[in-house]
């Protein structure tokens, strides 16, 4: 069998081996904590298909001009330009002893019960991406693309694997979105990343899918001694929503930074699931989510910091706040600390209100129209997250995207 | 030039301001007094036209239009500028970038174009002097983390960059040390031209002591009760406000 037959073998059974996970689970009902506030009956009503036959091209998109390494997954179909530090998985299963490949089929059964989509992600994907982060390469983009090209629900199975190599401080953007607004697509994509000693991740996620998709978003962060994982994820548009994150603060000194803003019109569901993990002592983590929800739009904000028995001299906070502009929008909030161990200090609180009228009310005294009074408290309660961005190219695009919501 | 005419208002049923008259021509600073809950913020709040603040009778007319019916922004593009006991703290809402907003806002709606940036921050650098702030004041949050005399200066600078035509400047004074209390005053008198009216409403003597006004007016229980000169603020200072209740009953 040559090596092209063993990959494509190895990679069956990872998926065979993932479907029958999955089928003892099953989808998840609102039972499951972590789904709690998730209806899913519209979503499985669908038939969404794999695209078949789709023949990718090379376009422009957001966040070119970064000028750096880039990968775009259209519907399934991988392109990037030949680089040593990116292998398709596929290649990278030639070899069954790999040891990605023996974590791949491991972690299924581990997170089967609190999301079973990422295993759905490992029963499905046909293909993915293995990028190895070092001196040689240390930024990369990646566009996610969802692209009906008939009206045919399609089906979408991004699969990501990251290696941060030690002491290297890299950057990665993920921008996923529609290429049609109106596309009707389920996209599930799952992100794994593995931080070495010493190295520090700067990942900004840009979600922007068409107001008719359903989209599952798993992001795995594994932490080695002294890594630094920063994440900003910017939930600018989209149908249905769901992101899980699971951050494991596997060693001394680790140290991790999510922060999130999420926009919901109409009536968009976002449901955000956060589980901070420090499984080991002088760990630190820090949340900051923030939401905006108008019309009849829905959001979740779930997260669970767990402090197990041994783990002394933990350092986590964790923030939600929202604004609600209208009586229809909902926020569920419910920031949790699970702690065994008394030499902690860990925090936690969340808010939801409406704009304050004072402060609207003083704007307008100064002669500022009520609906760019209302912009520019939105913009005050939203820039302490955009202004963490670095790169100008992606403020100035998410700006102007919310600038085109209110 | 600026005329409240027979005015009554109420919050949440309960009357506040009656029978209020004012008339202050251009040129002219008048000074209201009072004790407290005699409606001195009611009278701003309203004028400022806070949708709280009911009004059941009178009007509120400047250079001879009836402010009534504007909103907020539109009285403020009229000319009018009040000056608030408690100035509201705008956390994340950068000084400059507000300043340029109203600044601007208020151009639009007198049909001129918009500040050109350079010029816009040649007049804030050079205005910042006049109320002492070091230009770092410029990045901060618009009255966020601001002590008592920071919130009343940065009024002033408001006032100053946003040029109107009539100031009602409510306790103005109040909480402000020595040196502040100078700049704030200094502010007001910059401010002041043949062409603007100025209401001050204050607790204190001391503000008086750099500014000339033209009219002073005691309010108690929602009306003004006796109006004079200067003279009237030394007789209150010796007589208390008592004194304007016993004359009255």
């Amino acid at each position: 069998m040559d090596s092209k037959g063993k990959s494509v073998v190895s990679l069956n059974l990872l998926n065979k081996n993932a479907l029958d996970i999955f089928n003892c689970y099953g989808y998840p009902n609102k039972n499951n904590e972590d789904w709690k506030y998730t209806n899913l009956k519209k979503f499985q009503s669908f038939n969404f298909s794999k695209p078949e036959n789709f023949v990718p091209s090379k376009r422009k998109y957001n966040f070119d001009d970064l000028g750096i390494t880039t990968i775009n997954i259209i519907n399934n179909k991988i392109m990037f330009d030949d680089k040593p530090n990116i292998l398709t998985l596929k290649t990278l299963f030639d070899d069954k002893s790999n040891k990605i490949y023996k974590n791949f089929i491991d972690i299924n059964s581990k997170i089967a019960k609190s999301n079973p989509f990422f295993v759905l992600n490992s029963a499905n994907f046909t293909d993915g991406v293995f990028i190895k982060l070092d001196s040689k390469m240390k930024n990369v983009l990646i566009n996610l693309v969802g692209y009906n090209k008939t009206d045919t629900p399609e089906a979408y199975f991004n699969r990501i694997h990251i290696e941060v190599s030690k002491n290297c401080d890299s950057n990665l953007f993920i921008n996923s979105f529609g290429e049609k607004e109106s596309n009707l697509y389920y996209k599930n994509s799952a992100i794994t990343i593995d931080l070495n000693e010493n190295s520090q991740i700067n990942m900004t996620n840009i979600f922007e899918e068409s107001i008719k998709s359903y989209s599952f978003n798993s992001l795995i962060v594994n932490q080695k001694k002294h890594s630094f994982y920063n994440g900003k994820s910017f939930f600018l548009k989209s149908n249905f929503i769901r992101n899980d994150i699971v951050n494991n603060l596997f060693s001394e000194g680790s140290n991790s930074n999510l922060d999130g803003l999420f926009i919901g019109t109409k009536n968009e569901f976002i449901d955000n699931n956060i589980k901070i993990n420090h499984n080991s002592k002088h760990t630190t983590s820090k949340v900051l989510y923030k939401g905006i929800l108008d019309d009849k739009s829905k959001a979740v904000f779930n997260a669970q910091v767990n402090v197990p028995f041994k783990s002394k001299k933990i350092d986590s906070d964790q923030k939600n706040h929202n604004i609600l502009l209208s009586n229809t929008a909902k926020i569920n909030s419910n920031p949790k600390l699970k702690i065994s161990c008394d030499d902690v200090k860990c925090s936690h609180g969340s808010t939801i209100g409406n704009l304050d009228k004072d402060s609207i009310f003083y704007l307008r005294s100064r002669g500022i129209d009520l609906n760019e009074s209302k912009k520019i408290l939105l913009n005050s309660f939203m820039n302490d997250i955009i202004d963490k961005i670095d790169q100008d190219i992606i403020k100035k695009h998410i700006s102007d995207s919310i600038s085109k919501i209110f | 030039m600026f005329k409240i005419k027979n005015l009554d208002v109420s919050v949440e049923n309960k009357k506040i301001l009656k029978n209020f008259n004012i008339n202050v021509k251009a040129g002219e600073l008048h000074v209201i007094m009072g004790p407290n809950g005699s409606g001195k913020s009611t009278l701003t709040n309203t004028i400022a036209g806070n949708e709280n603040y009911n009004i059941n009778n009178g009007d509120i007319i400047l250079r001879k239009k009836s402010l009534l019916e504007l909103d907020p922004e539109e009285r403020a593009g009229e000319g009018v500028f009040v000056s608030f006991q408690y100035p509201t703290s705008l956390p994340g809402v950068n000084n400059v970038y507000f300043l340029r907003e109203a600044v601007n806002s208020i151009r639009k709606y007198n049909g001129l174009t918009e500040l050109k940036s350079i010029d816009f921050m040649k007049k804030i650098k050079s205005t910042i002097k006049d109320v002492d702030f070091d230009e770092s004041f410029i990045n901060r949050a618009v009255n966020d983390g601001f002590s008592g005399g920071e919130k009343k200066r940065n009024e002033i600078l408001q006032l100053l960059m946003m040029e109107p035509s009539v100031a009602i400047l409510d306790e103005t004074d109040s909480g402000l040390d020595i040196d502040a209390l100078r700049t704030v005053a200094m502010g007001i008198n910059k401010f002041r031209n043949k062409d603007r009216a100025i209401i001050l409403i204050t607790h204190y003597q001391r503000i008086l002591d750099y500014l000339k006004p033209d009219k002073v007016h005691i309010l108690i229980d929602g009306s003004i009760v006796k109006s004079g000169n200067i003279e009237l603020v030394d007789t209150l200072e010796k007589k208390g406000y008592k004194w304007i209740q016993k004359e009255n009953q």
